[in-house]
């Protein structure tokens, strides 16, 4: 059973080029872009477990730029 | 084919209806439950902004469904 998650980006404009290529890396990523709105990249995962999706949000977190990060678990 | 995350806020113990009925609505890659902010995630996909538009009005219109925030994906800044 899998467990989805989006997270939404806040991020530094001038880095958002790298922050969006280096996501695309990441295994559990199964979809990331650039949006409007609120948020600027909009990122969807599947993970197995919630330790994880830890992981994972850890992972982006790390990543020079990013301001912000929101992560909508399914619950 | 153009992504968008739709994020929406559900009534009071509706979230089970907007789940299944909107996840039988063409476009739909994905969609979930959540807690937080919002109350139902989606990933959808539409062939361009009319069809798109057209889909989340759609979602939009129905009983449960508190309102929806849309996070259009775009194309111009990122890779094809």
């Amino acid at each position: 059973m899998m467990l989805n998650a989006a997270i939404l980006l806040k991020v530094v404009p001038i880095r958002a080029q790298n922050i969006l290529s280096t996501i695309k890396e990441i295994e559990a990523v199964r979809k990331a872009y650039f949006t409007h709105g609120r948020f600027d990249i909009a990122i969807f995962v599947e993970v197995s477990d919630y330790k994880e999706l830890r992981a994972v949000t850890t992972k982006i977190n790390c990543i020079e730029g990013i301001r912000s990060t929101e992560t909508l678990p399914e619950a | 084919m153009l992504s968008a995350c739709v994020l929406i806020r559900t009534a009071h113990g509706r979230f089970e209806d907007v789940v299944e009925f909107l996840g039988k609505i063409s476009g739909v890659k994905r969609i979930f439950p959540t807690l937080g902010r919002y109350d139902v995630v989606v990933d959808l996909e539409a062939i361009d902004l009319r069809a798109l538009d057209a889909t989340v009005l759609r979602m939009g219109k129905f009983a449960g469904v508190v309102f929806t925030e849309t996070l259009l994906e775009i194309r111009s800044r990122g890779e094809e």
